[in-house]
């Protein structure tokens, strides 16, 4: 077990810079995932940690040894692979065996360490099997248990569970969290999913366009978002962004395109510097309550419902907000709200909300970092 | 030392233009470490093709300058004398190479044609639900399988005026016997027809392994719009055939061109010089009549007559398919 | 097998199902007649090997034939085949052992020279016999190696070696690279993930192409011909055209050679030939 350390870790292909500068740190026994859109480099950096690419830049260490020169078996690492790459002519046994006879491991020891596993896995009864004759979810099982054989410093999976349909998917998710209670090994994980990120990862470390967004735990990354890509792609349906005017004298408000929302008091510090210019306020589908509100600080907003999605425990609607009168040449709102399903709403219909201000966020128009 | 095979993303593969701005020993140093293994790995079969095919291919444009013949070759007294182009001006002012290249390319077309031909209509044929469908296609498939020496043979004996089964059925219905390998006219039939049963499997074989993969789904559709048989072949089968028929039909091609055992085996190119091509032309010059120069020079002839031929086909059908 | 155009067979009228049927009968009648011609001919008693009969199985049908190819040690039908066998096994062995790795390269690795080098492999294709032969045969001739089977091997390495690369090549692009990415952090280098996983992975692969290189040497006669000339070291193709006296074809004994012959090449054939296929396709689309 061991800690990983990345610093300012780069990696071109010709080009395209891939990765531009990666430091993070993750703390022994952590089990952190990478989250990213497609492209974002959360592959590469997996695939660099595991010495499969040649980083162009930066240091990794694994534990105290930096581990830039060396290939991949003098890593002490083990890896779980999207398409799980199992030997196909070799059985389950072997599968498993294989990079303990490697590493010179004695016989009595490579049996007993694969059974122990397999016993884990529920892979006993398959041990005499080829891969061929699996199903996905026991393919994806042999390929785990074929990384924990080996008793590595730090386990990496990229997206595995990628290929298994949904509902094993997420059974395999809950299997994986146990097994890394069980054996507290560092472990990395690659996913574009948000759900497999936030249920498994102690850290989750956000990633685009070759930089890190934020790193935190699941509920830092959704609730305190470092900038509006993080709060953008973490949370489903995504949180809601309108472009506002920061107005007012003593007391300030948001001025949108159709209407207007107070300052809250904890919030003014933070926004003082911005009195008279754009931000992009952000508030998640949950925190659109249907209702009047009180008139004083929770403004009932009136929007049209476009579409009504109901998802049996909630309702998603799509609601767009008339054009407003305030900002020149400003089109209508459109945003999501997500409603309990008893809310009695139609879609065409008229309804009030209210916007649950205690949790709404506010960005830099020109960075995009969070304002509070 | 780490991985050489690496996988590079799309978009870096398209923008082949970009220019590694790193000086050269820079980069000659890292492309060799990754592909210490590769060279590592290939030279055992460099040295063999260096020595196998390379050299000889050089050294077949260097006999071509020469005279060198049976009897100058380790000869003493007399050494092989440089004659330039020599011997290309000998072959191209022969007026009899213009005959042989003329049969040369009647027979590859006659072949090729009908080897498509006949193995697109059997597999057309073969493809669908028959109960023998798996003993016709093991018999079908049967003369590409025998060796070619004794399906000459084969066809030798067969093609006998007397005795050959052939003219004995013509005479059996009361046609005459056919002169098959003592007429110059007769015998390149006969050996175009030993020619065209023997390359017909491997075209069969190809197409039926491009039908094959072919999704009914295409015809399906084409069936609702209410396509005909003929126009469901014509704008379905034939065009996704194309990936498979190109190299199928090149490779053909080539390997006709070339055919030297057929004709050598069972005319040796008589009678008459009736039914000589280039190939077996060339190879009589050579271990028949011993000249070494004349028929290195023939080869390279024969050589860049098929280079042009493919070139010219690959643009050709490459042009069609971006039309 | 997903059989597709006309898959719809059984909605054929029967009066089509009865003419395609009827074209297949022919078409296999012609391919096999001159097969059964010669077994028939084989079966001959040497006395009427020139018959005017027309029977498949002629009425006075002999083994004697046969009896005389196997048994008559003047014949030397098994020191041809010994000589065949060893020439023929040896360019396998050595095709395939040369071939493996440098396919592996071409498959994986990018180094300088791959295009081109891929280009003159298939470019090997449209050489002449006699383009490679006859500068091959005057090598020999300086080296000493005619009369002997290294320098037949020698000629054939030059048609199975290319060969036997692009065939494998093109097997091993589609295995992915995953596979020696486990091997890598499983514990192996680059040259041990080549040997321990994609190697024994590719076993059939392997032996077909092996099995490729065997039959093109095996049946080959026009460069025999050439690089050996002493009776003793005939392989099976030139000593059975010595039975083709030159005035007359021992055609009994002719046929029943390659009757014998022709049987375990044809079986191994009709196996693999699927596997060729697709190897040729594959290989050539991609280049």
């Amino acid at each position: 077990m061991a800690e990983v350390r990345l610093v300012n870790l780069a990696k071109a292909f010709g080009p395209v810079q891939v990765l531009k500068g990666i430091d993070l740190t993750i703390p022994d026994g952590e089990f952190v995932v990478l989250l990213g859109p497609s492209g974002c480099g959360k592959t590469t950096t997996l695939r660099l940690i595991a010495g499969l690419e040649e980083a162009t830049g930066g240091e990794i260490f694994i534990g105290d040894r930096k581990v830039n020169d060396l290939p991949p078996k003098e890593r002490d690492i083990a890896m779980v692979f999207q398409s799980y790459a199992l030997y196909p002519h070799m059985t389950v046994y072997d599968n498993m065996a294989f990079g303990l006879r490697l590493h010179g491991v004695r016989r009595e020891e490579v049996d007993q360490r694969v059974m122990e596993a397999a016993e884990m896995l529920e892979l006993t009864p398959l041990l005499a099997r080829k891969p061929r004759a699996l199903s996905g979810g026991q393919r994806q099982r042999v390929a785990v248990g074929r990384a924990i054989v080996r008793n590595p410093k730090v386990f990496l999976m990229d997206e595995p569970l990628s290929n298994l349909d949904a509902k094993l998917r997420v059974q395999t998710r809950v299997e994986l969290s146990k097994l890394h209670m069980k054996l507290g090994v560092t472990t990395i994980y690659v996913t574009h999913d948000q759900m497999e990120a936030m249920t498994l990862g102690n850290l989750v470390v956000i990633m685009n366009q070759g930089i890190i967004q934020q790193m935190g735990t699941p509920s830092d990354v959704y609730d305190r978002p470092a900038n509006k890509f993080v709060a953008g792609f973490v949370g489903s349906p995504p949180m809601n962004f309108f472009p506002a005017f920061v107005d007012g004298e003593e007391e300030l408000f948001f001025q949108m395109a159709s209407f207007r929302l107070p300052v809250l008091p904890d919030h003014r510090a933070a926004l003082a510097p911005y009195r008279g210019k754009e931000v992009v306020f952000g508030i998640r589908p949950e925190d659109v309550n249907m209702g009047g509100g009180d008139g004083a600080v929770h403004i009932p907003v009136t929007a049209k419902v476009d579409v009504l999605e109901l998802l049996g425990a909630e309702i998603f609607l799509y609601l767009s907000s008339p054009e407003g009168t305030f900002v020149a040449a400003a089109t209508s709102l459109s945003f999501i709200a997500r409603v309990d399903p008893s809310t009695p709403a139609k879609e065409g219909d008229s309804v009030q909300v209210v916007f649950n201000l205690g949790r709404s966020h506010a960005f830099d128009a020109d960075s995009e970092r969070a304002i509070y | 030392m780490n991985i050489a095979a690496t996988a590079i993303p799309k978009e870096v593969k398209q923008s082949q233009r970009y220019r590694d701005p790193r000086p050269f020993s820079v980069r000659f140093r890292e492309h060799m470490r990754r592909n210490r293994l590769a060279y590592l790995l290939l030279i055992p079969a460099f040295v063999v093709i260096c020595a196998t095919v390379i050299y000889p291919f050089i050294y077949a444009f260097n006999l071509a300058t020469t005279d060198t013949n049976m009897y100058n070759i380790n000869s003493p007294t007399k050494q092989p004398q440089f004659v330039g182009l020599g011997n290309f001006g000998e072959i191209f002012s022969n007026p009899e190479f213009y005959t042989v290249l003329g049969r040369t390319i009647l027979w590859t077309v006659v072949n090729v044609i009908c080897h498509v031909a006949f193995g697109l209509w059997l597999a057309v044929l073969l493809n669908r639900n028959l109960k023998m469908r798996g003993l016709y296609r093991t018999l079908l498939v049967l003369p590409w399988a025998i060796p070619q020496l004794i399906v000459a043979m084969m066809w030798k004996n067969e093609f006998n005026t007397q005795y050959g089964s052939i003219n004995l059925i013509l005479q059996s219905i009361g046609l005459p016997a056919i002169p098959w390998l003592t007429d110059p006219f007769w015998a390149f039939i006969a050996v175009c027809i030993t020619n065209i049963w023997l390359g017909i499997p491997f075209m069969m074989v190809i197409i039926l392994g491009g039908l094959q993969s072919i999704s009914p789904e295409y015809y399906e559709a084409a069936q609702i719009d209410g396509a005909t048989a003929w126009q469901q072949f014509r704008n379905i089968t034939i065009p996704f055939l194309k990936p498979v028929l190109t190299p199928a039909i090149i490779l053909g091609t080539v390997w006709t061109f070339n055919n030297l055992n057929i004709i050598y085996l069972i005319t040796k190119g008589g009678p008459n010089n009736g039914t000589q091509i280039l190939v077996t032309y060339v190879y009589r010059a050579a271990f028949d009549f011993y000249r070494y120069g004349y028929a290195a020079a023939f080869s390279v002839v024969i050589f860049l007559i098929l280079l042009i031929f493919c070139l010219f086909y690959i643009r050709a059908t490459r042009g069609a398919q971006e039309v | 097998m997903a059989g597709t155009f006309f898959k719809r067979a059984k909605g054929d009228s029967s009066f089509k199902r009865l003419l395609i049927n009827l074209i297949l009968i022919v078409a296999c009648a012609a391919a096999l007649y001159p097969v059964l011609r010669v077994i028939t001919v084989s079966l001959r008693p040497s006395g009427s090997v020139f018959s005017m009969d027309l029977s498949l199985i002629p009425p006075d049908a002999t083994l004697a034939s046969y009896q005389s190819i196997l048994f008559d040690p003047k014949v030397g039908f098994w020191t041809w085949i010994g000589n065949s066998l060893m020439v023929s096994v040896i360019t396998a062995m050595v095709a395939l052992i040369l071939a493996a790795p440098a396919a592996y390269a071409f498959s994986r690795f990018k180094f300088a020279g791959k295009q081109p080098g891929l280009i003159f492999l298939l470019v090997t294709q449209f050489f002449p016999a006699t383009m490679l032969l006859l500068p091959l045969y005057m090598m020999l001739i300086q080296l000493s190696l005619i009369n002997n089977f290294w320098g037949l091997i020698l000629c054939y390495m030059s048609i199975a070696l290319p060969f036997s690369i692009w065939i494998l090549r093109g097997y091993f692009d589609t295995i992915p690279n995953d596979l020696e990415e486990a091997a890598y952090i499983d514990g192996t280098t680059p040259l041990g993930a080549f040997f321990r996983v994609i190697l024994p992975l590719s076993t059939p692969a392997l032996s077909i192409t092996a099995l490729f290189s065997f039959m093109t040497a095996w049946s080959e006669f026009i460069i025999a011909r050439v690089v050996l000339q002493k009776q003793a070291l005939f392989t099976w193709p030139l000593g059975t055209v010595t039975l083709q006296g030159a005035y007359y074809t021992n055609w009994g004994p002719f046929s029943a050679a390659a009757v014998l012959i022709s049987i375990p090449v044809v079986v191994l054939f009709l196996l693999t030939s699927k596997f060729l296929v697709s190897g040729l396709t594959l290989g050539a689309v991609k280049g």
